[in-house]
């Protein structure tokens, strides 16, 4: 068997054997690549930074209606609009790029492309970098110029166009929570209308309690009517219905005597010139004086007369029938009245139920409506501030300009990669026809074939002397040193200046 | 080989036996031959091993007999496999070795075969035998500085139109050589396989056909296109070439070699019992 030495020996050996090969792939992996270098057009950039005011130029007010977006969100957004389609074809128009895109098909290509290569790049929250390469550094300039001048352009009437947007959709929006606020409003009142007694009025009385108490209230007034309607009836039956002579409360000593005993009383708080005194004195003189004229009267007087205190008694008595009368009728009222609502009143909770869902309804268009009234008015103040602030959304830091020197291609590294690359073709190559390689190495190899072997016989040449190996050896490593000597002048021509 | 400068082929065949030959080892050692070689002991020693063992087989056909037991193909797949080299060192190893004399015999029409590199270019030879029936083989053989190692050369080809009615196929020439030289062992070099048609043609009158294998050069698919290009019985046998290096399993990857080839004028030591037996 084979020990690996061995066959890593073999390995070595046939590699040897076709190292020209590999010097040759090398060499001519090396030139085309270097050359091909060499002609690759170079490549300028052009770099402007800008301020742009984010905030203002995407959300102007609508803000706080919809779901705010994220920071991220409004970049991407930034960026869309910066590359827009419109956007390009005015920078194709201004540019000389317009020169390569004559036709429709071209320009399109020429958008695309432009999309692809206008590099647009948030360095903070509103500070924006607009990178763009090509092969001219003037038409690398101009684009970023024209993408600028045509974004400042647009900015002003873009903005206005979405303030009237905005405020469009917010008057449509008022407009509709308008008509809802009114049913909402027309709901509430009907209910009311209809619950009025059960519900809990602005006076905050239950009309139910108030049938009650009033009920209440009229049956004791109906017992206390009553009750003196009875007193009113002993004292009438009591009391004579005619007057006899005697004692009768007309007779004129007794007056008399009433008048002076009122007066001794008098007399004895009062002076004798007090007019309540003088009056009285006088009242007793009139009836000392009086009794001649009733005198006469008394023949007359001693005819049966009715007695007006029974008179009186009747009078309150016929009242008070009359009033029991009146309240048992406001009673009977009160108890109807009283039974209707509480029929009513089993309903209640479902009513309240309903009437707070009608509440609540009601409360939040109003809300909303409130909220979407003061916003129109806000937009309006800040639309008045827009125009007269509205430069402040972009401003240019860096104006676009664009070095001197090509960044790309980077020739240096290209050619050093150029370089390995060929050394792994030389290496590929060998590797690959040793692979590839079919033939035999040893007599086990050939035994294999399943043939007799007769044996097998050393190479005739005599073995190369060392000095003989070492020239092999220095002749390639030269093949070798010189493609590293090679690749130090490619990178020194790539290193000039252009 | 400033030696040999024969004047004018045609007339010249018609000439007796005594012809110009290699005089000295030295010549033959220019055309190739290394098996006599003092720096060069260990190819001798290789072809000596390969020529015994293609004594036994050839001895064998021989013995069973077999059509042409006497006879040997040389053959590749490719041009510059070796195929001169190794018939004439495998000619004189076999010489050497075995109690038969050796008559190679050039079968290569191209440029720089033995009868060239023998300076016999001219002479007459096998293409002679194609051409006219009448010429014996005898009369063709030139003998060599080395005991038993006899040469035919490839012949002057005959111009198309003489060839026409007398001409033979090249197997009868075979044939008839084959049993003209019955004494001796016939090695034929000839052509590559997979580029002339001649070894496939002279193949099936053959006995024992040895196929040159070039080390790290022929391909084995190769290898398999000419195997099938082989008919007729005979018996092929590979042999490997220009091997580069030591192996172990080749022959001579002893250090005792190293020591001796370090020198050159020591004596030849006996080769070890245990290689013969690695070599069967």
């Amino acid at each position: 068997m084979e020990t690996l030495r061995e066959l890593a020996g073999r390995y070595g050996a046939l590699a040897w054997r076709r190292r020209w090969l590999a010097v040759a792939a090398a060499w001519l992996v090396c030139l085309a690549g270097w050359f091909g270098v060499a002609t690759l057009p170079n490549k300028y950039e052009a770099n402007a930074r800008v301020y742009i005011d984010a905030d203002a130029v995407l959300t102007p007010l609508l803000k706080g209606i919809a779901v705010e977006s994220s920071l991220q969100d409004e970049l991407d957004l930034l960026q869309h609009m910066l590359l827009s389609r419109p956007n390009l074809e005015r920078i194709i128009a201004k540019t000389d790029l317009q020169l390569d895109a004559t036709t429709p098909i071209e320009t399109e290509r020429m958008v695309a492309s432009l999309a692809d290569k206008i590099k647009v790049v948030a360095q903070t929250r509103n500070i924006f970098s607009i990178t763009y390469r090509n092969t001219s550094r003037q038409l690398a300039s101009d684009v970023v110029q024209a993408m600028l001048a045509s974004f400042i352009e647009n900015k002003a009437g873009d903005n206005r166009d979405e303030i009237d947007r905005a405020s469009t959709f917010i008057d449509s929006q008022i407009s509709i929570y308008e008509q809802q606020l009114r049913a909402a409003e027309n709901r509430r009142a009907a209910f009311r209308k209809k619950y009025i007694e059960l519900l809990p009025g602005d006076s905050g009385v239950n009309q139910l309690e108030m049938a009650r108490t009033q009920v209440r209230t009229l049956n004791g007034e109906l017992a206390d009517a009553q009750g003196r309607r009875t007193l009113l009836a002993t004292q009438l039956a009591t009391t004579q219905a005619t007057l006899g002579g005697d004692g009768a409360p007309g007779d004129p000593h007794a007056q008399l005597r009433l008048a002076e005993d009122k007066l001794r009383e008098l007399k004895q708080v009062y002076t004798d010139a007090y007019p309540e005194v003088m009056t009285q004195q006088h009242l007793v003189d009139t009836l000392r004086t009086a009794p001649s004229v009733p005198a006469g009267d008394s023949a007359g007087g001693m005819r049966a007369t009715s007695n007006p205190v029974y008179e009186q008694f009747r009078l309150r008595l016929l009242e008070t029938d009359s009033q029991i009368e009146s309240l048992k009728r406001q009673i009977a009222d009160a108890k109807t009245q009283q039974d209707r609502l509480e029929g009513i009143a089993k309903g209640v909770p479902e009513l309240e139920a309903q009437y707070t869902n009608l509440n609540r309804d009601y409360e939040v268009v109003r809300r909303n409506y409130d909220e979407l009234v003061s916003r129109r008015e806000g937009m309006r103040i800040s639309d008045a501030a827009q125009k007269k602030a509205s430069n402040i959304k972009l401003v240019i830091i860096d104006p676009p300009s664009v070095p001197r020197v090509p960044v790309a291609p980077n020739r240096s590294l290209l050619a050093i990669g150029v370089m390995l690359a060929g050394l792994g073709a030389g290496a590929g190559v060998v590797a690959g026809l040793i692979a590839l390689d079919q033939s035999f190495h040893s007599l086990i190899e050939l035994r294999a074939m399943g043939l007799p072997v007769i044996g097998s016989v050393s190479l005739a040449t005599i073995a190369p002397t060392l000095l003989e190996r070492i020239r092999q050896l220095a002749l390639f490593g030269g093949a070798v040193v010189l493609l590293l000597l090679a690749l130090g002048g490619v990178l020194m021509h790539f290193a000039q200046p252009i | 080989m400033d030696a040999v400068a024969p004047p004018d082929p045609v007339p010249v065949s018609r000439q007796p036996l005594v012809r110009p030959a290699p005089r000295t080892i030295a010549d033959l050692a220019q055309a190739g031959l290394i098996i006599e070689d003092e720096g060069r002991t260990r190819l001798g020693d290789e072809f000596r091993i390969c020529a015994s063992r293609l004594h036994s087989t050839i001895k064998a056909s021989i013995l069973s007999g077999e059509r042409n037991g006497n006879t040997l193909l040389v053959t590749s797949t490719k041009p510059a496999e070796g195929k001169s080299f190794s018939a004439l060192n495998l000619a004189a190893a076999l010489a050497q070795t075995a109690q038969r004399p050796v008559v190679l015999v050039d079968a290569d029409l191209k440029p720089g075969s033995i009868s060239e590199l023998l300076g016999l270019k001219r002479q007459p030879g096998l293409f002679d035998m194609v051409a006219d029936a009448s010429v014996r083989p005898s009369e063709l053989v030139v003998a060599t500085p080395l005991p038993g190692l006899s040469v035919i050369p490839i012949g002057v080809p005959a111009l198309q139109q003489d060839l026409d009615h007398r001409r033979r196929p090249l197997v009868e020439v075979v044939d008839a050589l084959s049993a003209a030289l019955s004494d001796c062992t016939l090695v034929l070099d000839t052509g590559p396989l997979l580029s002339t048609s001649d070894p496939s043609v002279l193949a099936p009158s053959v006995a024992q056909i040895v196929m040159i294998v070039e080390s790290g050069r022929t391909q084995k698919p190769e290898l398999e296109a000419a195997m099938d290009l082989i008919r007729g019985n005979a018996k092929v046998m590979l042999m490997l070439n220009k091997v580069a290096g030591r192996q172990r399993s080749s022959f001579g990857a002893y250090s005792y070699y190293g020591d001796y080839y370090a020198r050159p004028n020591a004596p030849p030591p006996a080769p070890p019992s245990s290689l013969s037996k690695s070599q069967n």
